[in-house]
């Protein structure tokens, strides 16, 4: 079954290293908090205020995870040091999804998807649920931070290391006048591609409104 | 012997305090809560940097609340017990 969703807002960030300018600084003004960040916890920050949204459900998606923390974590077992409790903490999938809500105070509900290939296109269908059901606004993100030392020894497809992509979605009774369709986005983790179709089919159209499988 | 000056930069390197220069901290200045405002992860980074740069191992709590006092405290504390 297929519903409409009024697409509010679309944003994404890329680079082949790193994405330079995610105006933490402003976004997250305690040094104390900003400190720990991860790398997509920081594209989510950014990415939440490019849609204009900082209080509301979430779904968050990302195939890899947080993969500098876990690297850490794998670095110290390997060579026999303990772990540190910071990697420990921000080694787990909601990682970013959890920053965002204690610097915003957000308190509702946020759900975390990993699915590999299919994680992008299974946030869409869990948000979608999750407008309807709720019947409020959500936002959508998916981010992948790849840009860990010597990834370059098994990356061979990935060039955009640092990516993320988000969107605000709200149920409505309109028509869609957007179609969507699949595209590849080469250069970007596959995970990403789902979501990414959405916003580049919608960028820079007046008031979006797109048909979502539930 | 270590500088108080050298724990300072090496602290706000462990925990990543940008924008804090080791000239901006007292010596006096609490680890935690007010002072440089660590938490309880911190202790955990900071008694795990213990070990691995100057080899001190707490025996016991009390130990660990003395040193973990103040900035001054931790330099006498790592000049009277570490491996320099």
């Amino acid at each position: 079954m297929k519903m409409n969703f009024k697409v509010n807002a679309v944003a994404k960030v890329y680079a082949k290293e790193k994405c330079d300018n995610l105006d933490e600084k402003r976004l997250v003004p305690k040094m104390m908090l900003r400190r720990r960040l991860t790398r997509s916890a920081k594209m989510m920050i950014y990415l939440s205020n490019q849609c204009h949204f900082g209080d509301g459900p979430v779904v968050y998606g990302s195939a890899y995870g947080e993969m500098q923390a876990t690297a850490d974590i794998v670095g110290a077992i390997a060579s026999d040091q303990p772990i540190s409790p910071t990697a420990f903490q921000n080694s787990v999938y909601n990682t970013a999804a959890s920053y965002f809500s204690l610097l915003y105070g957000n308190r509702h509900e946020i759900l975390t998807i990993s699915s590999g290939n299919d994680t992008s296109s299974n946030v869409l269908q869990t948000a979608a649920l999750q407008a309807m059901s709720m019947n409020k606004e959500v936002l959508l993100v998916c981010t992948e931070a790849l840009n860990i030392p010597n990834i370059n020894e098994v990356n061979t497809c990935t060039d955009y290391l640092e990516a993320g992509v988000a969107l605000t979605i709200t149920p409505t009774d309109e028509i869609p006048n957007i179609t969507i369709e699949k595209n590849d986005h080469a250069g970007f983790a596959p995970s990403l591609w789902d979501m990414l179709d959405v916003v580049d089919a919608c960028e820079g159209q007046g008031d979006p409104v797109i048909a979502l499988e539930l | 012997m270590v500088e108080i000056e050298t724990l300072k930069s090496q602290l706000i390197a462990l925990f990543q305090l940008e924008g804090v220069n080791a000239a901006d901290l007292s010596d006096e200045a609490a680890l935690f809560h007010e002072g440089l405002g660590l938490d309880s992860v911190d202790a955990i980074e900071l008694t795990i940097f213990l070990d691995n740069e100057y080899e001190i191992v707490f025996d016991n709590m009390a130990d660990s609340e003395t040193a973990f006092v103040s900035i001054k405290k931790l330099v006498e504390y790592i000049n009277e017990h570490g491996v320099l």
